[in-house]
């Protein structure tokens, strides 16, 4: 049924037909003549903002050519928009520099005030900077025109008045290459008048503003607000596009800026330069008070290159670099970093117990021998702690750190210097090497990195001893291997480490509920309901009886959810994930990595009850959350890609949609691999969103080579490849392949019947088959298979009669389609015989 | 993740006033079709804003309790309602918008498609969605084909486009046949989309 044939409107005006359609195109595209505003005649629309709307005009009475800036909302403006619009006039109005467009008068028309100001016949700047045809301008043509630009925010400043609003389509470049600053729209005085800007609105452009405009609170603006949105003009200037992406998505663009990683950032390298790059990133540093303290500041640097000189931004050191690491990854960095603190605090401890028993030891001669005894292990511990550590501090940060890495000092890279050396320098002592690897494969895991993590983790596996002592060490070894397995979709080997690790760690509460946790996820992963039920249970008993913390408690809780809701249970499964989400709040605040995966839960359900809004907005939620605490490339953030992504598909959305999956793919592969499982499941999620799209062409080799990889891992009854299969077998269809999406529609009822479901839930397969025996001329096996589907259906009792009755009425139309009445007919019959339509 | 679902359209999403995105997407999208209106009224641009400001909060108030329904007539009828509703209210200067715009849940839409006079609207509708499409038709086309299509709009003859890009009559009338099937697609998709806003996808 298409869109025409059910709107019943007559819509002869969209015959597209004849040859009419163009002509009203045409029509259409025509801009219409505007009339008057007062003595103004208005020529076009330039330019609407959220607080007003600028026209071309003409001043009837002097023929001049101005702008006329009239506030949006008109006669319907509050009081404090009315306010905020006199204030620009009076702003604009004592600012006199060639660089600021110079302001006529203002008119009231109907009560509502309109400003003239001068007409720049220009183009935006990055216009103007790509607009040459033998190529981009010369950079230093470029910086020139830029330094104007600072010079005329810089005269508005020294008058108390900040702009707020700079973007290209706000500095206009005349004929005679002259920029002029627009628009001192959002510009309120320095001093006074605070009240302006706590309305909590935002107007300005999000790709511009500086971070603490984006944040919207209470804090003051200043100078540097200004210098920001330079920062991010200079940078479009130089390199041609703008620092971030916010055509791919708002959320990761937020984060990215929130973070100060610019798109051609690698490290603090933008390939301008190593001066310039230190002026840019400068200017756009996302803390203002890392940045210039003023637009001149900015413009003196800026000059002082240009003359030769040395600038004052100078490539940070390693001690910044490492503030800056943390702040870039608050939660991978922060454990890498924690990893070494514990290190150093178990060497302190040891040190300071080893000291205590020595004095103990002097008071009491009698406890000697014993004391003696755990004297020794306490100094062998305090060897092995302090050996580790003077390798870290001396052999990775002091010794590989500013020779190899330089600026660009990554956890990761620290970590690859470190698993390189600990082989030669612990070489005589192969359980501190496996001590050392251990923490290695840790952080790796967390960084997501897990063929390093395993690597790390098997070879601290052979290392360790296989005595008493080191059971523990073996059993930590085999949980963060069954962590590792977990995360790289292998459930059946990491279940087979938990419960190694369960045996080798003894009675410890902590990791038992851990591990019983891990065991839940997996037997989940593999469709085991029951068994996973019984280990999450299993996990809160321990958490409970122990009063173990309230992570803990959060992941038990929510597992238990999964499993309801995995077993249809919805209600039972939302009242679990509302307890774990409002536990994980209470316990570690909004931003937290449990709460995303708590809010990310919540969203799959919320998806399965058809609540798509909640769903999209929990999920959303959950990105920002996972993307402030890893950072890009994490496949932590790739699964929260992943989901938005596949939520996202609405017709205005496919293409955010798309993107989403698409960077959700690129980082699984980096860190999973390109076969990887988890990669096939984004892979399918990109199949269905190009059918959507309906470039089905490209939807095949996607999805076929998806479904492969995921029913090689996990079986034919997994969810992902039946979805998969479903949406292959849609693709083929529409393409006319139809003898293939038969095999796989055939392969589907195949596997439905496997899984052995109630009727009611079974037609939409049988309705497919249908359609596509009738459209390839087999009316009666069609009419055949919806007699049998009409059948099923009549019998249950969950569907309502009237949708029945549609549901028979839309397949006749369908047999009548392709001039099959005789199936129509029948239809029509048996419907009447099992009372479904009169 | 697992499972086939249903889509929200715009105008599903606006019916909370507190979705601002939804709302400056609306305005943005109906903008252009309620300011040319005006125009075709003879309204100035000045009253045509007012009318857009008015029709916009009017929509606030009104989708808060009322679920626009197709059932209930066409979503081009009672946009329709509401601008006339707003024109006659901003050209008497009543602005104090004690009666609603917009029909409530309990008030039946009595044959509220515009009158055979009111072409303008008609019109402007079909105009408002030929724009549409046709500014996608600009995202998706590139280089040549658009310029192709853009000198045939611009009225040139098929023979002397082919003339000007080198290429032959049969190519031109090609890229038009194929810009023209994909705005009849695009525009049977934004009356779809306009008419069922919780249809589902395909």
């Amino acid at each position: 049924m298409t869109a025409r044939d059910s709107s019943g409107a007559s819509d002869a005006e969209f015959d597209f037909a004849g040859e009419a359609w163009l002509d009203h195109l045409v029509e259409a595209l025509e801009v219409p003549e505007l009339g008057s505003i007062g003595p103004y005649e208005i020529l076009e629309e330039v330019a609407r903002g959220g607080q007003g709307v600028v026209y071309r005009a003409r001043q009837v009475e002097t023929r001049r050519e101005i702008a006329l800036k009239r506030l949006v909302e008109g006669r319907h403006a509050s009081e404090a928009a009315r306010r905020r619009f006199e204030r620009e006039i009076e702003a604009a109005a004592t600012l006199d520099h060639p660089g600021i467009v110079t302001l006529f008068g203002v008119d009231r028309v109907d009560g509502v005030p309109v400003v003239a100001m001068q007409w720049i016949d220009g183009v935006p700047i990055d216009d103007w900077a790509r607009a040459v045809p033998s190529g981009p301008r010369r950079r230093e043509e470029r910086l020139r025109l830029f330094l104007r630009v600072c010079d005329a925010v810089e005269h508005a400043h020294r008058r108390g008045i900040l702009h707020l609003d700079l973007k290209p389509s706000n500095v206009l470049v005349d004929r005679d290459a002259n920029p002029h600053v627009v628009d001192f729209g959002l510009a309120r005085m320095i001093d006074r008048d605070l009240d302006l800007t706590r309305t909590g609105t935002f107007l300005g452009t999000l790709a511009y503003a500086s971070p603490e405009q984006l944040e919207g609170g209470r804090r003051r603006l200043d100078a540097r607000s200004d210098v920001y949105s330079l920062g991010v003009i200079l940078y479009e200037l130089l390199l041609g596009e703008r620092p971030f992406a916010f055509e791919d998505g708002v959320t990761p663009a937020l984060a990215a800026k929130g973070r100060g990683a610019p798109r051609a950032a690698e490290g603090r390298r933008l390939g301008l330069g190593g001066e310039l790059d230190a002026i840019v990133l400068k200017a756009l540093a996302p803390r203002r008070e890392e940045r210039y303290g003023n637009v001149s500041a900015l413009a003196d640097d800026l000059r002082r290159l240009l003359d030769g000189r040395p600038v004052l931004a100078h490539p940070p050191g390693i001690a910044y670099d490492l503030a800056k690491l943390a702040r870039r990854h608050p939660g991978a960095t922060a454990l890498g970093l924690l990893s070494l603190l514990l290190v150093i605090a178990g060497a302190i401890q040891s040190w300071r117990h080893a000291a205590e028993l020595r004095a103990e030891r002097n008071a009491q001669a009698a406890a000697r021998r014993d004391a003696e005894r755990a004297e020794e292990r306490a100094t062998a511990a305090a060897e092995t702690a302090d050996g580790i550590l003077r390798f870290l501090l001396s052999d990775v940060f002091e010794l590989a750190l500013p020779q190899n890495l330089g600026a660009d000092l990554t956890l990761g890279g620290l970590l690859d210097v470190a698993a390189e050396r600990s082989a030669e320098r612990f070489a005589a002592r192969p359980s501190v090497e496996a001590r050392v690897r251990l923490t290695l494969g840790e952080v790796y895991r967390r960084l997501g990195r897990y063929d390093a993590a395993e690597r790390e983790l098997l070879r601290a596996d052979a290392l360790f001893p296989a005595d008493p002592e080191h059971e523990p060490l073996r059993g930590r070894v085999a949980k963060q291997l069954g962590h590792v397995y977990a995360q790289s979709g292998r459930e059946p080997e990491a279940i087979v480490r938990f419960e190694e690790a369960l045996e080798r760690i003894g009675d410890a509460p902590a990791p038992r509920a851990d591990l019983e946790q891990g065991i839940g996820m997996c037997r989940l992963a593999r469709g085991d309901v029951v068994g996973a039920t019984v280990a999450f249970e299993r996990s809160l008993e321990v958490v409970v009886a122990h009063g173990l913390d309230d992570a803990r408690r959060v992941l038990a809780t929510s597992g238990l959810g999964i499993a309801r809701a995995k077993a249809g249970d919805f209600p039972g499964a939302r009242d679990r994930y509302e307890e774990a989400l409002a536990d994980a709040r209470r316990a570690f605040g909004p931003d937290d990595e449990r709460v995303a995966e708590v809010l990310a839960m919540l969203a799959d359900l919320d998806e399965a009850e058809g609540k798509k809004d909640d769903a999209i907005r929990r999920s959303r939620a959950s990105l920002r959350i996972m993307e402030l605490v890893y950072g890009d490339g994490h496949p932590l953030v790739a699964a929260a890609l992943g989901d938005l992504g596949g939520l996202l598909d609405a017709p205005g959305e496919l293409d955010e949609g798309a993107a989403l999956i698409e960077r959700a793919i690129a980082i699984n592969v980096a860190v999973r691999g390109d076969d990887s499982v988890f990669t096939a499941f984004h892979r399918c999620r990109l199949g269905k969103n190009l059918v959507l799209r309906r470039r089905y062409d490209d939807a095949i080799p996607v999805l076929a080579g998806a479904i492969a990889r995921v029913e090689a891992s996990r079986g034919r009854l997994d969810p992902w490849a039946r979805v998969g299969r479903e949406t292959l077998a849609r693709a083929y269809y529409h393409s006319g392949r139809q003898d293939e999406a038969e095999r796989e529609v055939r392969a589907l009822i195949e596997i439905r019947d496997a899984l052995g479901m109630p009727d009611w839930a079974r037609s939409r397969l049988d309705e497919f088959l249908a359609q596509i025996e009738l459209a390839c001329g087999r009316p009666d096996e069609a009419a055949e298979r919806l007699e049998r589907t009409l059948t099923a259906l009549a019998r249950s009792e969950r569907i309502p009669r009237a949708a029945l009755a549609a549901r028979v009425e839309a397949w006749q139309a369908g047999f009548r389609l392709f001039g099959a009445d005789d199936g129509a007919d029948r239809l029509e019959a048996l419907a009447a015989r099992l009372g479904v339509v009169e | 993740m697992t499972r086939e679902s249903t889509q929200e359209s715009l105008l599903s999403r606006v019916r909370d006033p507190a979705d601002d995105a939804s709302w400056r997407e609306f305005d943005a999208k109906y903008r252009d079709l309620v300011l040319r209106y005006c125009r075709r009224r003879g309204i100035s641009p000045h009253d045509a804003e007012d009318v857009r400001q008015l029709l916009m909060m009017g929509l606030a108030r009104s989708m808060r309790t009322f679920s626009y329904r197709p059932d209930r007539g066409r979503f081009r009828d009672y946009l329709y309602r509401g601008v006339r509703n707003a024109i006659s209210r901003q050209l008497s200067r009543r602005i104090d918008g004690a009666a609603p715009l917009f029909p409530g849940e309990a008030e039946e839409l009595v044959d509220p498609r515009p009158s055979a006079a009111d072409e303008a609207w008609e019109t402007e509708w079909r105009g408002h969605h030929l724009r549409q499409a046709m500014a996608k038709a600009e995202r998706v086309f590139r280089g040549r084909s658009l310029d192709v299509f853009r000198r045939l709009l611009a009225g040139d003859a098929a023979g002397d486009v082919a003339a000007a890009f080198g290429m032959n009559v049969e190519a031109v009338y090609k890229v038009k046949e194929r810009v023209r099937m994909f705005l009849e697609e695009r525009v049977l998709e934004q009356l779809a989309e306009e008419e069922f806003p919780d249809h589902d996808g395909p």
